[in-house]
C-alpha cells in the first residue's frame, strides 16, 4: 500500500467535490472511462473523492454529460511541492549541496572495525594497516583489499588469516590468530660458545650443553670462554653443539648519572582550558576563535564519535584540554641535584640490574663544570654468560 | 427449438466445469465478491453503480444486481470493473 501512496504522491493528486443529482451516473462514466477514484465519501447530493492530477481533466466531459458540478478542493503531491518551493533557490541548492557532500564523503573510509583478535591488539593491526594506507579518511577506491591482506599476513606473524571487507564507508577487518609453537631450543642449528659478559669470579655453574674446563671459584675476564661449543670425544672426533649454561658470578658493576646544576623547568601556570574541534574524517575544524598568546601547554585530547542510534558517521567531536606552563631556568643546590641524581640512579639500577643480586653498593659524587655526577659501584651476583656463535667455514 | 439451443449453449461452460470437477468460473466470467468480515467488500466484474446512498449501495453485475445494505457505506475505490465498498455491511442481496 505504501508504494501505491508513494506513486500517487509522485504523480500528484487532487481532492474534488461533485455536486448534482446524477452522481451514480457520473461514477459509472468515470469508471468506464478508465479513471481511478479512491477515498470517496457521498452525502445526499454530494460526492468527494480523490483522483490523479492528470486524470482530473478527463472527468470534465463526464460531469458535463451528467449535469453535475465539479470542483477541486485541494491539490496534493510532489508537483505541488515543486510549484510551492520553485522560487526558493537556496533550499534546492542546500539539497544539492547536501547530496553532493554525502556522495563525496561516501568515497572515504569512515570507520574501521577489527574483529576476531584476542592476543594481538586492535591498535597493532590498525597501526600496520594505517602504514599501508588503510585509515579513517582514506580514499576508498585507492585501497586494494587483497594486497592489504597479503602484506599484513606477511608482516604480522601472529595472524593466520585476515579479511579486509569494505562495505560502504565501513571497513571490517576480520582476523584469525595463529597458535604459535612454544619457544624451545631456538637457533639449535648454530654452534655457539658461552663467553663472559663481565669480569668476575664464578660462584655457580649449571652447564646444560657444551664442555667447560672452568670451575666454581675461577676468575674470568670479559670475553673469556666459559663453556665451549666444540666437544671432542675419546676417539679424537670433534662435534659442534649449541652451548647452554647458567653462569653466576660475583662482578663489579658501575652506573654513572649526571645532573646539570642549571636546568630549564616547566612551571604550570594553573590555567586549564578546554577547546573543541569538529572532526570530519581526518580534518579538524576548530570550534573556537584562538587568541591564545601562550604557546606552551600540555595537551590531552578525547574524541567522541557522533553515532546517532549506533549508526557510524564521519563526524566526531574532539575535546582538547590544554594545561599551560612556562619554562624557567632553575639553579639547583647540591641537595636538590643529589636528590634528582639518586632518583635517576634508582631508575637505571632497576633497568640494568633487574636480575642481579646486589651485595654491596658504594656511592661517590663529584661536581665539575656545572655538572653533578653520581657514580655507584656495585658488587653483585649476576648471570654473566653470553652466547657467541662459532663461525665455521663450511 | 431455437430457444432450447440457446439454453444449452449458455450452460455449456458450467456443464464442462461440472464434468471436469473444477470451479464454475474457470470457463465462465462470473463476478466475484470477496467479503472481509462485515467491514469491506471487494467486487470484481462490476458494471456500474445503480444507486449510491449512505445506507445501501446497489451495483450492476451483468444481468443481476447486488445490493449491500448497512451503515456508513462508501465506495472506497473504483478502478475499471473493481469496486471496494467500505462500512458496516448488514446484508448482501441479489436482485434479478
Amino acid at each position: 500500500m505504501f508504494i501505491v501512496r508513494f506513486l500517487r504522491f509522485v504523480c500528484g493528486y487532487v481532492r474534488f467535490r461533485v455536486t448534482g443529482v446524477f452522481i451514480e451516473r457520473f461514477l459509472n462514466l468515470v469508471s468506464r472511462g478508465g479513471v481511478n477514484l479512491w477515498g470517496g465519501v457521498k452525502t445526499q447530493t454530494q460526492y468527494t473523492g480523490y483522483t490523479l492530477m492528470r486524470h482530473y481533466k478527463k472527468l470534465r466531459p463526464f460531469a458535463k454529460k451528467t449535469g453535475v458540478q465539479m470542483r477541486i478542493e485541494k491539490r496534493f503531491g510532489w508537483p505541488m511541492w515543486k510549484k510551492k518551493y520553485r522560487r526558493r533557490v537556496g533550499l534546492a541548492a542546500g539539497v544539492v549541496v547536501f547530496l553532493g557532500i554525502l556522495g563525496l564523503l561516501g568515497n572515504f573510509v569512515w570507520t574501521i572495525d577489527v574483529v576476531g583478535n584476542e592476543l594481538v591488539s586492535s591498535d597493532a593491526i590498525l597501526d600496520y594497516l594505517a602504514e599501508q594506507g588503510l585509515k579513517v579518511g582514506a580514499f576508498k577506491h585507492s585501497l586494494d583489499a587483497r594486497e592489504l591482506e597479503r602484506k599484513t599476513l606477511l608482516e604480522l606473524k601472529e595472524l593466520s588469516w585476515i579479511a579486509v571487507n569494505i562495505t560502504g564507508s565501513t571497513v571490517t577487518v576480520e582476523v584469525n590468530e595463529r597458535v604459535l609453537a612454544p619457544d624451545m631450543y631456538l637457533d639449535d642449528d648454530k654452534a655457539c660458545n658461552i663467553v663472559a659478559k663481565y669480569t668476575g669470579q664464578i660462584c655457580s655453574m649449571d652447564v646444560y650443553d657444551g664442555q667447560s674446563d672452568l670451575k666454581v671459584g675461577d676468575t674470568v675476564l670479559a670475553g673469556d670462554l666459559i663453556v665451549s661449543g666444540v666437544i671432542e670425544d675419546g676417539k679424537g672426533q670433534t662435534r659442534f653443539v649449541h652451548a647452554r649454561a647458567d653462569i653466576q658470578a660475583y662482578t663489579d658493576y658501575e652506573i654513572e648519572v649526571q645532573v646539570p646544576m642549571q636546568q630549564e623547568k616547566r612551571v604550570p601556570t594553573g590555567e586549564v582550558v578546554q577547546k573543541k574541534y569538529l572532526k570530519i574524517l581526518t580534518w579538524k575544524i576548530p570550534l573556537f576563535w584562538d587568541r591564545d598568546q601562550q604557546v606552551s601547554y600540555d595537551s590531552q585530547q578525547t574524541t567522541v564519535p557522533f553515532a546517532p542510534f549506533g549508526l557510524s558517521t564521519p563526524f566526531a567531536l574532539v575535546e582538547e584540554t590544554r594545561a599551560y606552563y612556562t619554562t624557567e631556568l632553575v639553579t639547583y643546590q647540591e641537595v636538590q641535584a643529589k636528590e634528582e641524581a639518586l632518583a635517576l640512579l634508582q631508575k637505571q639500577e632497576e633497568a640494568q640490574l633487574q636480575d642481579a643480586e646486589i651485595l654491596e653498593k658504594e656511592l661517590s659524587v663529584s661536581q665539575k663544570d656545572g655538572i653533578y655526577t653520581l657514580k655507584a659501584s656495585y658488587l653483585c651476583k649476576m648471570e654473566i654468560g653470553k652466547e657467541q656463535e662459532i663461525l665455521l667455514d663450511r | 427449438m431455437k430457444r432450447k439451443e440457446k439454453k444449452s449453449r449458455q450452460s455449456s461452460p458450467q456443464a464442462l466445469a461440472k464434468i471436469l470437477d473444477v470451479p464454475g468460473n474457470m470457463f465462465d466470467s462470473y463476478s466475484q465478491i470477496v467479503l472481509s468480515g462485515s467491514r469491506e467488500a471487494v467486487l470484481d466484474g462490476c458494471q456500474g453503480v445503480v444507486e449510491y446512498e449512505d445506507d445501501f449501495i446497489k451495483l450492476k453485475l451483468g444481468r443481476q444486481m447486488v445490493k449491500f445494505t448497512g451503515k456508513d457505506l462508501q465506495i472506497k475505490c473504483m478502478t475499471g470493473e473493481n469496486v471496494i465498498i467500505d462500512g458496516r455491511i448488514f446484508s448482501v442481496e441479489f436482485l434479478e
